[in-house]
């Protein structure tokens, strides 16, 4: 189950994914490297249990559902009436103490702080707005945390952190460039000396689809280990603390490491970039029109912007 | 027990425990999931015929593997141009898979694995489960939960770094990596 540097491109063979050039390498390589076979094994087999346990959940909700679904038994009236009592007494016990908090727990919102305010005020054309988020979600200006709103502006100064395991946010710039950041993860907006926007990955993990960009002011992406420009493409970033993976999913990128090493990545590519160095490798995804994972059945859409 | 063989009553357990190890090998070879699971139906089948070989249960799984080896060279067979495997290849992973069996007990990696995916928050779990359940296209998950088709890739892949992490911390302290 460790995972190392070929883990994508053996992730790539098992879905099927990869060039017929790269797969002729990689059989090659299998036959004569007993560690990357042994590597193959371990991941087949890990998607053999995941498959396994995904069947075993869908076989629980379907029992679930079909027993919430089955009429409900007449309890015997002696016990029905206990019943409902609690029930009742249940409820104005939590309404109670929704009202005491409601009035009594409320503490006031801050008036904006200075650090704040200045941020607000330097910039006073928002850059993007908050789409959709779900879970704890914050912004930080300056050195003041506060949870998000539905449809909040973003400005310059910012950043945007998701914390926990379920959060995730959505941010769409105004040139309809659209990020969405996975859990526990964190991005600043910022710009940088010549006024390119700057979208800082501190860390976590992000799948970005940027707009083609004015002509010398392409978006910056950076992470602690590397940087790109970014326009009319689509990328996928996961910032570690040891490792940067950037991954092309559309269009070309120019990646610029930290020791100012210059990479390009091309559409289907995956570079990861270490302190140690760096590695491109073709990712595992399929490319547009290719996407299926099965069956088709539409799954209920889910309520956002929600704890 | 039959003729100082293992018994039938012995085959539904032992392919209850092994049954990833066996699929995970069979799917390594053919790399899709009808053809592994049809094959995989064949290895039961043989299996269940000829338990009462086998001596004790520890030879099961590479026993099991052989037979799965075969059965995937015999549906190549069946199928023709269809599919296109290389028969060194098929044998290379089944050494591969008998070292894994050496180095890492197969039941102990699904065990750490389940108790991972216990872990996961809600979502996270429902994700990987709409994932590998096979009912749903990506377009259909990127639907479910708000997110772009890239998006749910990449989210999809950091959780199963996220387990893999899991699953590693878990070996290490039983001592098996």
């Amino acid at each position: 189950m460790k995972p190392n540097g070929d883990a994508d491109l053996l992730q790539g063979y098992l879905a099927g994914d990869l060039s017929d050039a790269d797969l002729s390498n990689l059989i090659e390589r299998l036959k004569s490297d007993p560690q990357l076979a042994r590597d193959l094994i371990v991941l087949s087999h890990e998607e053999a249990v995941l498959r396994e346990w995904a069947k075993g959940e869908t076989a629980a909700e379907l029992v679930n559902r079909t027993v919430i679904t089955l009429p409900i038994r007449a309890v015997p009236s002696p016990y029905r009436f206990a019943g409902r009592m609690a029930l009742a007494a249940t409820i104005l016990l939590l309404a109670l103490v929704g009202l005491y908090i409601s009035f009594f727990r409320i503490e006031p919102v801050d008036p904006m702080n200075p650090s704040e305010k200045e941020i607000v005020q330097n910039e006073s054309q928002p850059i993007a707005r908050l789409a959709d988020w779900k879970g704890d979600v914050v912004v930080v200006t300056g050195k003041v945390k506060r949870p998000v709103e539905m449809g909040q502006d973003l400005f310059l100064g910012q950043k945007l952190s998701t914390r926990g395991g379920d959060s995730f946010a959505v941010v769409v710039f105004k040139d309809s460039s659209r990020v969405e950041l996975d859990e526990n993860t964190t991005v600043s907006l910022e710009h940088n000396p010549s006024k390119n926007r700057k979208l800082a990955v501190q860390e976590g993990s992000i799948a970005a689809e940027v707009a083609p960009q004015p002509a010398g002011l392409p978006m910056i992406i950076t992470t602690p280990h590397a940087y790109f420009e970014s326009g009319g493409s689509r990328v996928s970033v996961l910032a570690q603390n040891d490792e940067t993976q950037i991954e092309a999913e559309e269009g070309k990128i120019e990646l610029t490491t930290a020791d100012g090493k210059t990479l390009s990545v091309n559409a289907g590519s995956t570079a990861m970039v270490t302190k140690a160095g760096h590695s491109i490798r073709p990712s595992n995804r399929k490319t547009k029109g290719e996407r299926s994972m099965g069956r088709k059945t539409k799954a209920p859409h889910k309520q956002h912007g929600k704890k | 027990m039959e003729s100082g063989g293992l018994g039938q009553g012995h085959f539904a357990k032992m392919l209850m425990q092994h049954r990833a190890a066996l699929y995970g090998y069979i799917f390594a070879c053919v790399r899709n999931h009808a053809d592994a699971e049809d094959i995989l139906q064949d290895v039961s089948m043989a299996v269940a015929q000829s338990i009462a070989q086998l001596k004790c249960e520890s030879g099961f799984l590479p026993w099991a593997r052989e037979i799965s080896r075969r059965r995937i060279l015999a549906h190549q067979r069946r199928l023709g141009r269809q599919i296109v495997l290389d028969p060194e290849l098929i044998q290379r992973l089944a050494e591969a898979a008998d070292q894994v069996d050496r180095e890492l007990d197969p039941r102990s990696l699904r065990a750490a694995l389940l108790s991972c995916l216990d872990k996961l928050p809600p979502e996270q779990r429902r994700i990987i489960s709409l994932r590998y359940d096979d009912s749903f296209s990506a377009d259909d998950l990127a639907a479910s939960c708000g997110r772009s088709v890239q998006g749910v890739y990449a989210w999809v892949k950091r959780i199963k770094q996220l387990l893999r992490k899991c699953v590693e911390q878990r070996l290490t302290a039983e001592g098996r990596t």
